[in-house]
């Protein structure tokens, strides 16, 4: 078991910074590592350290700039031809050695697929721990990092922490923090890490190209409309889309809508979907499970329709209406075509 | 079941079991419609897990199971489609079943194995146009030929799985003049000449099952299709209604569990007088008394098919379960209406559709004033429980 | 071959008794994972000749229902890991005690199991597995060929189709995207129970350092669990199906700098007035 680093009892005090993983294929999509790297600086500020941006690819030194512009005091970048495409064997030995070297307290990954498995791997290497999905991060009296996720089928929120061992290793779910704006002035150290890629590459992965998808517009939409099982039917959501055309509004989804064929996955809100927060959103038929309810706290203003006067949604709307969503919905189709 | 311990708790061979036929039944029967559910691929998915041969010995490719898991899995898939629970007791309690307790060798391997893989599907020819509850006056008969083959004569009503089903039980007549005695039962296939099918009937409920009559004009049916003894047709039919009658009960069961999950949701969501309904204390009264009758009869099938399982006498406890759970079914899928109102009463709802189900468990496989007469006959006898 | 499945055993939904940091899960009436019912069901169609599977589960005595229904459903062998020194474990200290227990199954040479659990979620245990193990991982994986030692799989990574090659022994995860339906046989059922062959490992049969396992091993802590915070005063209507709704809602938005009237009307043309 030599290969695995203990945590030693005492906390070790030398670990220092907060790094954010760049996530940099997933870029256009997320642009998680900038919402990271914001909420980064207002952890930082509160235990006195720097944040560092860790670019690992191959000709990848343009995302220096944006990094740098988006709130990173420090750029690691380590470039070689090897790390052109995403790989979580080289990538996590390439970061086991960083880590090792320059001690970060704090290390956060997006929620993409590809970060919820790099972490956990690190953590098992380093003996270190770490949460997945956090849609909250605070650091409490102790200096400790308190990693926020949901639990039990949604219906919870987990605060979990790992107390002794470093670093503290989380994985953040798209969406819940916002990017600071571009500031052409912001300056950072660019480190450039020459590294030895004299790693055993047992994986070899092939890239056959990404799926093409029609973005909605969901993260960006200032209104939008959600329908869920409650109002899955055709009819249903053929009204939901007049009226989210009035309304100028984005047309989002839950999961059992996707399961009828009735939305494409894109218009998925929820853990594995979108995470939107727009200035008004109406929900129609949507019981309200944390797994999506996570997703939305950034909206401004619910509005939220359903039969059921017990759903949990109820607690999550400024505007609750108990009622047929159906029915409603024709009644405010009639009001706003008057 | 042995020991002195009494565990009215469902083992958890049990609960997987339940959650086997939970799941199969929800993720594959089609509950969009009543009619047409019964397929050809619904019918392979159900073969090739085991579900024709429930109790039957591995050697003849059944599951080996119990009584209990057999009730268990009847319920579960009457609980989303009636029809098809229908389908599969029938197939397993009355026309597998008897091949099993009274077939020879020969009988086992040519019908009972194809039946238990699912590959044929079984049948039970009692009832005809103006034989229901008086079994004994079949008129269906057979003379024999010389070569020893019977040549039989009749017509059948109200046959589940019929237009489906290609191997038949087949009760007549055999010494047409004692009644009682002369009845035998014949296995007869669907290919023979002389043998055609009615339409489909236009039932009231259990619409899934394609039940239909059945004629036989100078039908030929070879001599080693005769099913036990000459003249032990009423005693196999007797025995084959005991354990088709746990699967009935169980059948009831599921019906009435259906329309009580129905009812609480419906109820919690309805609002009426600014709140919803099962803040009513007539609706909740309701929902208890739908709750109390459905443990009750659940407790009765299992009771019935325990003490089979034990190899103790269990034709009063099966007559019980039925005669109860059909019953409770019907008041349970009336309570259910009534809790939707009109919508209850809607046939594109879906709620009455459970109503029109379970009246028919009320009705066949002895209907419930036989079952009394057998009941009350058992307690004339001897009061005191089988086990007491 | 020996293939290793491992499942979690997971409460069923609507069971959930209460939301405590370690739920008793003893009490609770538990299913197979269904991601990973998706890995019994690939290592089901990879197996060819005489290749082994084995099921592989850490849990309370309880597991043993899930574990015979693997048997149930094809598995040759089935092993239970339980002891109470195992309590309290993380995702880390799982996967510590699932390595041991491949080790001393020896010479395995495929491990499949879910990508996550529908329970907690974390998607931990597959990669810290194949940590443990130093077994190459491919995860994510929607299909798996073998063909000799060499695996091959496709899948499907933040919208990136991936061919992923290596040499066994190797450890594979199963997409969560696509659950999979797996039945058992009723017959398979019935043998399983029957023989009720599930071996039991405690802490001492897989020679595990104690200081690896349980709350020892475990790095994270779960502080507390939150019912999450009403931050909202939510103003409730009970729609009478009469405009009246309409037009409080439309109200209460103007309220809240939200008029959704004007918006609508400007893009269609009118000029914006007041309610």
């Amino acid at each position: 078991m030599t290969r695995f680093e203990r945590g030693g009892v005492l906390k070790d005090l030398t670990y220092n910074g907060i790094w954010i993983f760049g996530d940099h294929r997933n870029y256009f999509q997320d642009r998680v590592t900038l919402q990271l790297i914001n909420r980064a600086r207002e952890l930082a500020a509160t235990i006195n350290t720097y944040v560092g941006a860790i670019l690992i690819g191959d000709a990848v030194d343009e995302y220096v700039l944006e990094y740098t512009a988006h709130g990173a005091d420090r750029i690691f970048l380590i470039e070689h031809p090897r790390l052109k495409q995403y790989s979580s064997e080289l990538y996590a030995a390439v970061l086991v050695d960083l880590i090792r070297h320059y001690k970060p307290e704090i290390l956060l990954f997006s929620g993409s697929d590809f970060g919820r498995e790099i972490a956990p791997r690190l953590a098992a290497r380093l003996h270190a721990g770490t949460s997945s999905d956090c849609i909250s991060l605070r650091i409490d009296e102790d200096g400790n990092l308190i990693q926020i996720s949901p639990a039990y089928h949604g219906n919870a929120l987990a605060e979990i922490v790992t107390p002794e061992a470093r670093p503290q290793i989380a994985t953040v779910r798209p969406g819940v923090f916002d990017e600071q704006k571009h500031n052409y002035h912001a300056q950072a150290e660019l480190i450039r890490v020459e590294i030895d890629l004299d790693y055993e590459e047992r994986v070899a992965v092939r890239s056959l190209g990404r799926i093409e998808t029609y973005d909605t517009g969901l993260e960006h939409a200032d209104y939008v409309v959600c329908v869920g099982r409650g109002f899955s039917t055709r009819d249903n959501v053929r009204k939901a889309r007049e009226l989210s055309s009035l309304m100028d509004a984005e047309l989002g989804s839950t999961r059992p809508v996707l399961e009828k064929g009735l939305l494409a996955d894109e218009s998925l809100i929820g853990q594995t979907g979108k995470t939107i927060s727009p200035q008004l959103l109406m929900i129609l038929g949507v019981s309200g499970a944390v797994q999506f309810t996570a997703s939305i706290t950034g909206s401004e203003c619910i509005v939220a329709v359903n039969q059921d006067p017990h759903a949990a949604i109820f607690k999550f709307c400024d505007i609750g209406i108990v009622g047929d969503a159906g029915s409603f919905v024709s009644r405010l189709l009639k009001q706003l075509k008057k | 079941m042995t020991g002195d311990i009494v565990n009215l708790t469902y083992s958890a061979k049990h609960k997987k079991i339940r959650e086997l036929a939970r799941d199969f039944a929800e993720a594959e029967i089609p509950t969009d419609r009543e009619d047409e559910i019964i397929t050809e691929s619904l019918i392979g998915k159900l073969a090739a897990l085991n579900f024709f041969g429930i109790q039957f010995p591995p050697e003849y490719g059944g599951a080996g199971l119990d009584t209990v898991s057999y009730a268990i899995c009847i319920e579960e898939l009457s609980r989303i489609s009636p029809s098809v629970g229908l389908m599969v007791s029938v197939h397993n309690s009355v026309a597998a079943y008897p091949m099993y307790a009274f077939g020879t060798d020969f009988q086992k391997r040519e019908f009972l194995v194809p039946l238990i893989a699912g590959r044929r599907i079984g049948s039970f020819c009692l009832t005809e146009p103006n034989a229901g509850s008086d079994a004994m006056n079949i008129e269906t008969y057979a003379n024999v030929d010389k070569a020893g083959n019977y040549i039989v004569n009749g017509q059948k009503a109200f046959v589940t799985n019929g237009a489906i089903a290609d191997i038949f039980l087949l009760f007549l007549k055999t010494d047409p003049d004692e009644s009682g005695k002369g009845m035998s039962v014949l296995i007869a296939e669907s290919g023979i000449e002389g043998f055609s099918r009615g339409e489909v009937e236009d039932l009231c409920g259990m619409r899934g099952n394609p039940v239909c009559s059945l004629s036989f004009t100078d039908a030929v049916i070879p001599p080693h299709c005769l099913l036990g003894r000459k003249g032990e047709g009423f005693a196999i039919a007797m025995a084959a209604l005991d354990v088709g009658r746990i699967g009935i009960a169980a059948q009831a069961v599921g019906i009435a569990q259906a329309a009580l999950e129905a009812s609480v949701k419906y109820a919690r969501e309805r609002i009426q007088f600014g709140k919803p309904l099962a803040s009513q204390q007539m609706i909740q009264s309701h929902i208890a008394e739908m709750g109390v009758d459905i443990e009750a009869a659940r407790m009765l099938v299992f009771r019935a098919a325990s003490l089979r399982d034990s190899g103790m006498p269990f034709t009063r406890y099966s007559s019980m379960a039925k005669c109860f759970a059909s019953r409770i079914a019907m008041e349970a899928t009336t309570r259910a209406i009534q809790i939707h109102g009109a919508y209850g009463y809607s046939r594109s709802y879906g709620i009455e559709r459970f109503f029109r189900d379970a009246k028919i468990t009320e009705i066949y496989e002895g209907a419930n004033e036989i079952q009394k007469i057998i009941i009350a006959r058992s307690l004339l006898e001897r009061v005191e429980s089988v086990d007491l | 071959m020996k293939i290793v499945v491992c499942l979690k055993q997971v409460p069923r939904e609507s069971a959930a008794s209460g939301w405590s940091i370690h739920p008793n899960r003893e009490r609770v009436s538990g299913i197979i994972n269904p991601y990973d019912r998706r890995a019994i069901k690939g290592a089901l169609d990879i197996r060819k000749g005489d290749d082994e599977i084995i099921a592989l589960s850490m849990g309370p005595p309880n597991t043993r229902e899930s574990l015979l229904e693997t048997l149930a459903m094809g598995v040759d062998r089935a092993i239970l890991l339980s002891d109470p020194r195992f309590a309290e474990a993380d995702t880390l200290a799982t996967s510590y005690a699932l390595s041991c227990a491949i080790g001393k199954i020896g010479d395995v040479d495929l491990v499949l199991c879910g990508s996550r659990t529908v329970d907690s979620e974390t998607g931990h245990v597959g990669p810290q597995l194949a940590e443990f193990l130093e077994f190459p991982l491919l995860s994510y994986v929607n299909h798996l060929t073998l063909d000799g030692r060499t695996i091959v799989a496709e899948r499907v990574c933040d919208r990136y189709r991936e061919l992923l090659t290596a040499q066994l022994p190797a450890l594979a995860t199963y997409s969560h995207r696509h659950p999979v339906r797996a039945y058992a046989t009723l017959a398979g059922l019935r043998k399983a129970f029957d023989e009720d062959a599930v071996t039991i490992w405690d802490a001492n049969d897989i020679s595990a350092e104690m200081s690896l396992i349980g709350k020892a091993g475990s790095p994270t802590l779960v502080k507390r669990i939150l019912t999450p915070e009403k931050q909202r005063t939510v103003t409730m209507i009970h729609d009478k199906r009469t405009d009246e709704t309409i037009t409080m809602l439309l109200k209460l938005l103007r309220e809240r700098n939200i008029l959704l009237l004007d918006k609508v009307r400007a893009r269609r043309g009118f000029e914006g007035f007041d309610l």
